[in-house]
């Protein structure tokens, strides 16, 4: 999980960061809206 | 989703969603559309679409169901009536590859995946209510 991803307000953070530390349900959307 | 995050958080998990778009236009979308309660991700790049090996739908295909949807009268229903709604929809329809399909991952405190679901097609993503029977059973 080495996806580098974008905050909304710009900033990176990278996938592996987010789903450490605790249980996570990642949602891959097609699109907004 | 967003009304039922406080049952997700009983489970003891939390929820990110990954839009293929850049943050600023996440940004966009969440000033149209309100708060959630979990936060969102822009992947411009698709890396994580890449990394997970989501489907794609052959646009042919793709092209026939919408067309079966206008005749339906059910495409129409997906377009909010709202302008600026309306507007981050269809800006987000023709800026992105509709083909590329979604995903749902479930992933332990370590991050190993215990499970995931690549979506066929727009129709056949996790449910909500499907979601939550997948958490009883693991937990």
């Amino acid at each position: 999980m080495n996806a580098i991803l974008e905050k909304t307000n710009g900033e990176t953070v990278e996938l592996d960061a987010l789903i450490q530390g605790q249980k996570t349900v990642v949602t891959l959307v097609r699109h907004l809206g | 989703m967003r009304e039922r995050y406080e049952e997700l958080e009983q489970f003891g998990y939390k929820l990110i969603v990954i839009a293929p778009h850049k943050g600023s236009f996440v940004q966009e979308f969440l000033n149209q559309f309100g708060d959630y309660p979990f936060p969102f991700y822009g992947d411009p790049d698709k890396q994580a679409y890449d990394e997970v090996g989501t489907k794609t739908m052959p646009k042919g295909k793709l092209l026939m169901k919408s067309l079966k949807g206008m005749l339906k009268g059910t495409v129409s229903n997906v377009i909010p009536k709202d302008n600026g709604q309306k507007d981050v929809v269809m800006k987000s329809m023709k800026s992105e590859d509709v083909s590329i399909q979604g995903a749902t991952l479930i992933l332990d405190e370590k991050g190993k995946m215990t499970f995931s679901h690549l979506d066929e097609s727009p129709e056949d993503r996790v449910n909500v209510d499907q979601l939550f029977d997948v958490l009883k059973q693991q937990s």
